[in-house]
């Protein structure tokens, strides 16, 4: 109820008006400022037409079709392992929860590499059917790659919003369906599907949305059969010094990304408004009787197994063996590829870079995060709802475009080549994840927390810091972790922005893969994701153990 | 329009704890029954074992002589021919109202104009006639419920099933869709098995109560029954909110020690009465149950305090009878009064005029301790708390 929030009446207060300018201007800077200038230069720049070339169609037509047909792979896969998981009584589901959800955790361009080590031309897998078959399997370089990489990486979201909306469905329909008369698979298909259809629906838009504008899968995997993609051609672009003015180019295609995803945007907005309004569920969901769960249970265990542990698994061996390609043998296995990519200089200053880079975003956002969600969810300040969604905006905004915008405000605040442009780019892009994570936890807890110590006696201010900042304060730190840990691995923004001679984690991979030292980028790609998984398990220990 | 039987079902959750013990209930076809019980005492769980969604671990459950539940098989639920009714409706927010209440007969495979019209007399039925194409969010609370259950009837089930089907709704409604129940179905003599946690619901309903307590029938039998000859104490307390008093049965009456209480023998019943033990002259321990109408409290007369023992500790106010409890001796009593309402704190002469004795010390303790805790006096409390609120804010 707003109209009883704690700042109804003290709207005057100079401190809480002086927080709210500031981090409007923050805001304003950082998200708004670079947006705006790749708009401008992208419709200013009169170079649309240019876009019309074939190369950069052909490659429109790729992001969009790739986008779509991955889109709807990854949500079939997740409703079928929801259905699975969530809807049965299946052995050992928790664990199958866990492991189906790990894509979440490895950055997109890891993922390619992984199954590059399967399916590349050397591939462990190809290698073994030129054994037995005479010719490869299926090369996983080109478009339907791209696809399936793409599905592959994204499922895990559907899976997330398509368990959500699982839940949400009371035991009650599918059980009234059942006393109807209907069998349990009509009832699934009868009852549960039906609702499920606007969590289906705005999961395909956003997993769409969101593969737009990838750039490590298109690069590592579709570049080598010349399928491009409008991330990795404006990549190119800013890269080549063939096109003059290139970044104005870049921009250019930027608009055009940007008005797919506002499309995207505006149909999940649609269809997130056609959802079912449900009674809350008294009893939990009536799970599936299996038939024959030791049949089912046993594809899904290898299906889940096939589409996550084998790649890593992959990737660990790709990391110790010396060159691709060589027989898998005991004598073959050696770490020298993880203490050469350790001892070798560029790699320390990769990781030294990185590291502190990550280190200053998540310290930044940490802070600016926990102030705009705080001030967004326990005041009543004026556009405050406004501050939010400008905050929220770069969750859409795909990498490439917030490169590009900083590349082209570089020269006006001369910082041209400089690991600072990084930084704020990182900041724009990961402010969302410390707001999101504060927002849910702030929002569930009553206003009367803050009456309380108002009552008790504590200034506005006071009950403020004291109480809603106090709250926040957990989830601002689990929300930076999480940022630490996505820059540190993050490849995008870093391509783009790099001088020249400079590395971050990311790009050092992303180099060492297409310049054919498999053996390095993996042990690299090894380091970096058991670092990352480390991590992840601190934050959600912490996040549990409160 | 079916008999239904439970053969000694036992239903044990995968956690060991015991839902149902050792049922045995044989509903007789067209039967209304009344499943009451307090929270956990298994009534759902019997509902649902009979519905199919839970199974039992030992025992039968038959529907028309045919096992549909039993250790070895189970039939599918949608294979049992039932209706249903769910505490929230359930209705599918996909479908329209006529769609949710057609859907049994699309399974069954009636279609297109005879299903139309079934659909439509259906809803006649409940009172909804033409409203087959609103979308079940643009129904009120009751509508809706009308609507569950014209859809639980349609398709003629052997059994309906009522999971606390009126327990959401608001008392005046609920009223009359109990009355619009128990008229509809003796009209299609519709087996029912009715779920609820409301006693008097039960009684007003029901051609028999089943009264269920930690997984094991208590006592089964007609309203009348249940009120003047309860089983056990147990369920004295649980349909009469009457007090368990301990004491003895002796030739001229019970005694209680405690409380300095004797009442009449001939105004005493007992369910297990073969008239020969208290009538040879010994005498036996036992609990007596004494309901609130049996407690008679009367104003204590001028400055006569002598046989006013009792302190009343709330006093609410009834439309037939005023509820007032009573502290006596220790023991919290509740009784009636009618034409006058005692104050809180007030001396009142209280006599017990009747109960019905159990004998035996074997009535466990805990439920008699669940009694003890039971009163919250409301009113009591609420006025001795909002004095010196009133004083505090009085005086800033």
């Amino acid at each position: 109820m707003p109209s009883t929030r704690l700042w109804e009446a003290e709207r005057a207060l100079p401190a809480l008006g002086l927080i709210n300018a500031g981090l409007w201007l923050f805001c304003l800077t950082v998200v708004l400022v670079p947006l705006g200038t790749v708009a401008l230069y992208g419709l200013a720049s009169g170079r649309l037409e240019e876009l019309a070339e074939p190369e950069v169609a052909a490659a429109a037509w790729n992001s969009l079709s790739s986008a779509v047909l991955s889109g709807a792979l990854a949500v079939l896969i997740a409703l079928g392992l929801v259905l699975v998981i969530e809807h049965t009584r299946l052995p050992g589901r928790a664990t199958l929860r866990i492991l189906a959800l790990s894509p979440l955790l490895i950055p997109p361009f890891i993922g390619a590499i992984s199954w590059i080590g399967l399916f590349g031309p050397s591939g462990m897998i190809n290698s073994a059917a030129e054994g037995l078959i005479g010719r490869p399997l299926w090369s996983i370089y080109g478009g339907d790659g791209v696809i399936l990489l793409l599905a592959l990486h994204a499922y895990p979201i559907a899976y997330l919003l398509l368990t959500a909306a699982l839940a949400r469905i009371p035991a009650e329909l599918e059980e009234a369906a059942r006393a109807s008369g209907a069998g349990s698979r009509r009832a699934l298909a009868h009852i549960t599907l039906p609702l499920l259809r606007p969590a289906l629906i705005s999961s395909f838009v956003l997993v769409t949305v969101s593969n737009l504008a990838d750039f490590g899968i298109p690069a590592l995997v579709g570049a080598p059969e010349r399928y491009e993609t409008l991330a990795t051609i404006a990549y190119r672009f800013v890269r080549s010094g063939t096109v003059d003015n290139s970044v104005e180019l870049a921009a250019c295609v930027g608009v055009v990304l940007l008005l797919m995803v506002a499309a995207g945007m505006l149909l999940i907005r649609r269809f997130s408004r056609a959802s079912y309004a449900l009674e809350p569920s008294v009893s939990r969901a009536a799970p599936l009787a299996l038939k024959r769960p030791w049949l089912l249970g046993g594809t899904t265990w290898a299906a889940v197994l096939g589409i996550t542990a084998l790649p890593l698994s992959a990737l660990l061996i790709q990391a110790l063996l010396p060159a691709p390609g060589m027989e898998l043998s005991w004598e073959n296995l050696s770490l020298g590829n993880f203490s050469s990519v350790l001892e070798s200089p560029w790699a320390a200053e990769g990781t030294q870079l990185s590291l502190s880079l990550a280190l200053g975003a998540a310290l930044i956002t940490g802070v600016v995060g926990l102030a705009i969600g705080t001030v967004m969810t326990r005041t009543s300040l004026p556009g405050r709802s406004l501050l939010r969604k400008v905050s929220l905006l770069p969750l859409a905004v795909p990498g490439l475009i917030v490169a590009v915008g900083w590349l082209l405000l570089a020269p006006h605040l001369g910082l041209y080549n400089s690991p600072w442009l990084i930084l704020w780019a990182y900041v724009m892009s990961f402010l969302a994840l410390v707001v999101q994570a504060i927002e849910a936890p702030l929002r569930s807890t009553s206003p009367a927390l803050e009456e309380a110590a108002r009552v008790s006696g504590a200034s506005a201010l006071r009950a403020f810091s004291d109480v809603s900042v106090r709250l926040a304060l957990p989830a601002a730190a689990a929300g930076a972790l999480l940022v630490l840990l996505t820059a540190v691995r993050e490849l995008t923004i870093s391509a783009l922005l790099l001088a020249p001679n400079a590395q971050t984690l990311g790009v050092a991979i992303f180099n060492l893969q297409q310049a054919g030292s498999y053996g390095s980028a993996a042990a690299l790609s090894v380091l970096v994701t058991v670092a990352g998984l480390l991590g992840m398990g601190l934050i959600t220990r912490r996040l549990h153990t409160r | 329009m079916s008999s239904v039987r439970f053969d000694a079902v036992d239903v044990v959750f995968e956690d060991g704890h015991r839902a149902l013990d050792a049922v045995i209930l044989h509903i007789a076809d067209g039967e209304i029954i009344a499943l009451v019980g307090p929270s956990g005492s298994g009534k759902t769980t019997l509902l649902r074992s009979l519905a199919g969604f839970t199974a039992p671990s030992r025992g039968r459950i038959s529907i028309d002589e045919q096992v549909v539940s039993s250790s070895e098989h189970s039939t599918a639920v949608e294979h049992r021919g039932l209706g249903m009714v769910f505490q929230q409706h359930a209705l599918w927010p996909h479908m329209k109202v006529g769609e949710n209440i057609g859907y049994p007969l699309r399974l069954a495979g009636i279609r297109g104009g005879d299903r139309r019209r079934r659909v439509e007399e259906a809803l006649e039925m409940v009172g909804l006639a033409g409203m087959a194409g609103r979308r079940p969010d643009q129904l009120s609370g009751g509508q809706r419920q009308r609507v569950a259950l014209a859809r639980a009837i349609i398709h003629e089930p052997r059994v309906l099933l009522l999971d606390e089907a009126l327990s959401a709704l608001d008392e005046p409604l609920r009223a009359s869709l109990r009355a619009q129940l128990q008229s509809m179905s003796r009209r299609l003599g519709l087996t029912v098995l009715h779920v609820t946690h409301d006693r008097s619901e039960a009684l007003a309903v029901a051609d028999r109560i089943v009264v269920l307590d930690q997984g094991r029938i208590q006592q089964i039998g007609c309203p009348d029954e249940l009120m003047e000859r309860p089983a056990t104490g147990f369920v004295a307390q649980f349909l009469q909110d009457a007090a368990l008093l301990h004491g003895e049965l002796r030739a001229e009456g019970f005694r209680c020690a405690e409380m300095k209480l004797q009442v009449p023998r001939e105004s005493i019943s007992q369910p297990q009465d073969d008239g020969s033990a208290a009538d040879s002259g010994g005498s036996r321990a036992g609990v007596l149950a004494v309901a609130p109408h049996h407690v008679i409290l009367s104003p204590a007369e001028g400055d006569d305090a002598q046989g006013a023992e009792a302190e009343v500790v709330s006093s609410l106010y009834g439309r037939h009878a005023h509820d007032v409890e009573v502290s006596w001796a220790g023991r919290r009593l509740r009784g009636e009064t009618v034409g006058w309402r005692p104050a809180p704190g007030e001396r009142v002469r209280a006599e017990v005029n009747g109960g019905v004795f159990f004998s035996g010390g074997d009535l466990d303790e805990q439920t008699q301790g669940d009694h003890d805790q039971a009163p919250e006096d409301p009113q009591g409390d609420g006025e001795s708390v909002q004095v010196p609120l009133g004083h505090t804010g009085g005086s800033q």
